[in-house]
């Protein structure tokens, strides 16, 4: 393992490692625009030149692997320079327009020409020209902000396989072009926008929406499919604006699909569920969330003594934490009832395999693998279609049923089914067919308003923040409503947080064992293989 | 004279029959007759044997970084690009006397362990394509290229491979992108060619002119060549001679020949009795000499000394009725043109110092514009992939501050 000095650090890294890469791990910054830890160096913009004592010119530091006894300096007069130079290079045919430029904020131009850069213009000709282009479904071109660091070329090629973007022309004529007859619309064309330095490459969905500094980060889960990719949700006055992808090595890489950046949108408020509803006279009515959980939990003891519990059943949701899913069992385990199913999971049959590794699954319900866990069910669609055909029989006087809005539309089948029983407790975040079945309706929080954990179709538990708050007190999570039920049972259940959920589900879920809570939060806990 | 040695006596020496008759393909038959590949490649060494692409690095010490036991294919590739301004030199090679080059080709590969070479040669040259084509036809009927090369076990195949017209699929690694099919944008130097190049595999890339030195070296041994040139400058040169001169043209001469004496004696001096003002000796890629420098020998390291390079011998000669200003300007839109655009500081460099030239020609520019053409120049320099950048950098810094009052006179 060679050994090197950057700016008279000694440090010992592995073979292989890039000069950039070892002061990296020495907290050393070198700025750089062409490298991107995801994708091949090419060592073109010339930001990382660094000095090495044994070398004459200045080196990049993104593409040169250490040697034994390098001496490199990253800060000296001729790096200074080279830096200031290649920053004036950068702006030279660069419009400068910030103002109006949707990347202002978090654009590495913008930051570097503070930091690296001359505070005025020798640039005294006319600039090169090019108009703005639409490159396809999500992405857009402003080509005179490109400052040709190929990232998005490279991405096409590397990690999409789709090459559909390359460098026309030469020169300060070069600009980033779609083949002939192309279009940039392959299934993870926003990762070229967001791994953009400048502000290039731009997104349709975002433009002009809401400059960067205003908006929110919260880190999150994205659940367009069973991957679990991780991501980082933008939001503002209760709008996501944007989702972006977050690293995680062992799920998405750098990376997420289109269909979890721009499909998955929270649920308009016209169509959410935002109180608790009771049927009283054969009507829905508004009531007090305590006075739903007062009579629900009187609806209960009265079938329990009149029928027993095998006549109460319960049905979670692969679209549902495992938090939601646990409470529901534990629920059902308190009042003597072992009757617990799954709805069915959602396999769309799209599974896409792309070249750099990145998979969009087929199973879109993101939660299959761990609501089927805490249930204790298998995952299997026929073990619920057996609880189906129990309904359709009038096997259950009550039945509570856990649902997200990403969950499949009801069936007519099920909801049919759903229509016998007598007293349906549906735990809903939007309004359905459902409110003429119901008998009490909890109003949920869907995925976005809550806080828990999932488990990844390859067995990852993974943790996901609650990004936008729900509108009313009333509507809360589904593990909440059933703590706060399973107190009217018992005094002694407290269940305060997600976290309170989880260490219970450490204890008794198998596989689940002595996981911490806190430790999900980076790249969460792969479970062993069953 | 050593490569254009009998093209005026025999005519038809561009033919395999004519260069036999001139003792063509005696020095490969000698070369795997009597000799190993390794004695090949020390007597490369030792004849001091430069690269002519116009970096002067020694062939031999070039052909020793190639890894023998790597299981890879060895790649050799010949550099006809040759596209570099004032220069065509290696033409005239192919054009009089292809079958040097060729037998060049097979001594090299013969000492490189190589079976496939390459002739990337410049777009431009579709004539010359051909007849390479067909000298290589001919030789392969004769067993001096393709299968059982002189009847041993030794097979060589060599393609002619045609660019598509960038200057910058000359440079070596921009060459190797191209011949793989790719946009000819250089390469990051590590790893260097000879351990990755063409496929990923071990490669040499010699100039025309280097090759077609082989034959001579291998017969008639090293020490023969180091009869012509002095140390370290080794060997004869060709040199082309361009511009404002009665008799320009291709001239093999010993190496170290004085500039001036090559102006005068050789390209006739200049038409009508004008003045010489500037002579760019190297192809248009290094420092502009003016005319009171120009009694200097014509090798790499005297011409080093002198603030310039030899490059690829390219001797562009400009008259005391040429406008240094335009010349600048016409230097700088070919580099501009011919920037890939895969570095920052060239792509965007180049196409500012044409701008900036264009406004101080046509009269509108300011005091600042000539040092700050020489600043953009110095920030252009080293501070690239490829040696693109030095070569615009070089001759325009150069003429800015020899003809400095020529700049200034035009500001607005």
């Amino acid at each position: 393992m060679p050994t090197l000095t950057i700016n008279d650090n000694e440090i010992t890294v592995e073979p292989g490692t890039t000069i950039l890469q070892a002061a990296q791990q020495l907290g050393i910054f070198i700025p750089h625009y062409c490298y991107h830890p995801g994708l091949k160096q090419v060592g073109s913009c010339r930001m990382c030149l660094v000095e090495e004592e044994r070398s004459v010119k200045l080196i990049p530091s993104c593409a040169y692997p250490v040697t034994e006894g390098m001496v490199v300096r990253t800060e000296t007069e001729k790096v200074v320079k080279a830096r200031k130079a290649v920053m004036e290079f950068f702006l030279v045919n660069h419009p400068l327009d910030c103002p109006v430029c949707d990347k202002a904020g978090e654009c590495e131009l913008q930051n570097y020409a503070y930091e690296y850069g001359q505070q005025h213009s020798r640039m005294t000709v006319a600039k090169v020209r090019f108009p703005k282009k639409d490159l396809g479904k999500h992405v857009l071109i402003w080509p005179e902000r490109c400052i040709l660091c190929s990232r998005c070329v490279r991405f096409c090629q590397e990690i999409s396989g789709t090459s559909e973007l390359f460098v026309l022309s030469r020169g300060d004529k070069s600009e980033i072009s779609v083949m002939p007859g192309k279009r940039v619309d392959n299934r993870l064309s926003g990762n070229v926008i967001q791994l953009c330095p400048v502000g290039a490459l731009i997104s349709k969905d975002f433009l002009y929406k809401s400059r960067v500094w205003y908006l929110k980060k919260v880190t999150g889960i994205c659940p367009a499919c069973s991957r679990g990719c991780n991501v980082t949700y933008e939001h503002r006055n209760g709008i996501i604006y944007r989702t972006l992808a977050r690293l995680n090595p062992h799920v998405n890489d750098y990376w997420i699909c289109d269909d979890g950046r721009y499909e998955f949108r929270a649920p308009e408020k016209e169509k959410r569920v935002h109180a608790p509803l009771l049927r009283r006279e054969s009507h829905l009515r508004e009531v007090l969330l305590e006075d739903a959980y007062t009579a629900a939990k009187m609806k209960i003891k009265s079938i329990l003594e009149q029928h027993g519990p095998e006549q109460i059943g319960g049905i979670g949701s692969p679209c549902c934490s495992n938090e939601d899913n646990y409470l529901l069992r534990r629920f059902l385990t308190m009042i003597g009832s072992k009757d617990v199913a799954m709805l069915p999971p959602v396999d769309r049959n799209d599974r896409e395999e792309f070249p750099g590794g990145f998979v969009i699954s087929s199973e879109k319900a993101p939660n299959k693998q761990g609501a089927a866990a805490m249930l204790g069910v298998p995952e299997d669609p026929e073990h619920f279609r057996d609880m189906l055909s129990r309904i359709e029989q009038g096997r259950y006087q009550a039945l509570f049923l856990l649902r997200d809005f990403l969950d499949l539309p009801l069936e007519d089948e099920l909801l049919a089914a759903l229509r016998k029983v007598p007293f349906l407790f549906s735990l809903e975040s939007v309004r359905s067919e459902l409110l003429q079945a119901a008998y009490c309706i909890l109003p949920c929080a869907v995925f976005f308003e809550k806080e828990g954990t999932m488990t990844n179709d390859r067995g990852r538990v993974q943790h996901f923040n609650q990004v936008l708050l729900p509108s009313t007190l009333d509507i809360q999570s589904p593990w909440s409503h059933l703590a706060k039920l399973m107190k009217h049972f018992d005094e002694k259940i407290d269940f305060f947080n997600p976290a309170d959920v989880f260490r219970d589900i450490a204890r008794d879920i198998p596989g689940y064992r002595d996981i911490e809570y806190g430790a999900l939060r980076k790249d969460g806990f792969h479970l062993e293989k069953r | 004279m050593i490569i254009l040695k009998d093209v005026d006596t025999i005519p038809n020496i561009n033919t395999l029959e004519g260069y036999l008759q001139a003792g063509g393909y005696r020095a490969l038959r000698h070369g795997m007759e009597k000799l190993d590949p390794e004695t090949i490649t020390e007597y490369v060494k030792d004849s001091g044997l430069r690269g002519r692409g116009g970096a002067g690095f020694p062939t031999g010490l070039k052909w020793s970084f190639v890894p023998k036991d790597t299981g890879k294919p060895i790649y050799l590739c010949c550099n006809a690009d040759e596209s570099e301004p004032g220069t065509f030199k290696d033409r005239e090679i192919i054009l009089k006397k292809p079958h040097i080059l060729l037998e060049g080709i097979a001594i090299a590969s013969y000492a490189l362990d190589c079976h496939h070479c390459f002739i990337y040669i410049r777009g431009e040259f579709a004539h010359e394509a051909e007849i390479l084509r067909k000298a290589i036809r001919e030789a392969e009927e004769q067993h001096f290229l393709g299968k059982n090369i002189l009847g041993s076990d030794f097979h060589l195949n060599v393609v002619v491979y045609r660019g598509a017209g960038a200057y910058i699929c000359g440079e070596e690694t921009g060459l190797i992108e191209s011949i793989e099919g790719k946009r000819g944008y250089p390469r990051i130097k590590p790893p260097f060619p000879a351990s990755v190049g063409v496929n990923q595999c071990p490669t040499v890339v010699n100039n025309v002119e280097t090759l077609a030195f082989l034959p001579f070296i291998v017969l008639e041994g090293p020490d023969a060549y180091k009869r012509f040139g002095s140390e370290n400058n080794y060997g004869t040169k060709l040199y082309c001679l361009s511009g404002h001169l009665n008799t320009p043209g291709v001239y093999e001469l010993e190496m170290g020949v004085y500039l001036d004496e090559l102006i005068e004696k050789y390209g006739g001096g200049i038409p009508g009795n004008r003045k010489l003002k500037a002579v760019i000796p190297g192809g248009s890629s290094v420092p502009v000499l003016k005319a009171d420098e120009v009694h200097v020998r014509m090798d790499f390291d005297s011409l080093q000394k002198a603030g310039t390079m030899l490059g690829s011998a390219g001797v562009i000669v400009m008259d005391d009725t040429t406008s240094m200003v335009d010349a600048a300007l016409n230097l700088a839109k070919f580099y501009a043109h011919e920037s890939c655009g895969q570095c920052t500081p060239c792509r965007e460099g180049t196409g500012w110092l044409v701008k900036l030239l264009k406004k101080i020609k046509d009269g509108r520019g300011d005091k600042n514009d000539p040092d700050l053409a020489v600043d953009i120049c110095n920030n252009m320099e080293g501070n690239t992939i490829c040696p693109l950048a030095d070569a615009a950098a070089a001759p325009i810094r150069s003429i800015v501050q020899k003809f400095r009052d020529e700049f200034d006179q035009r500001l607005g």
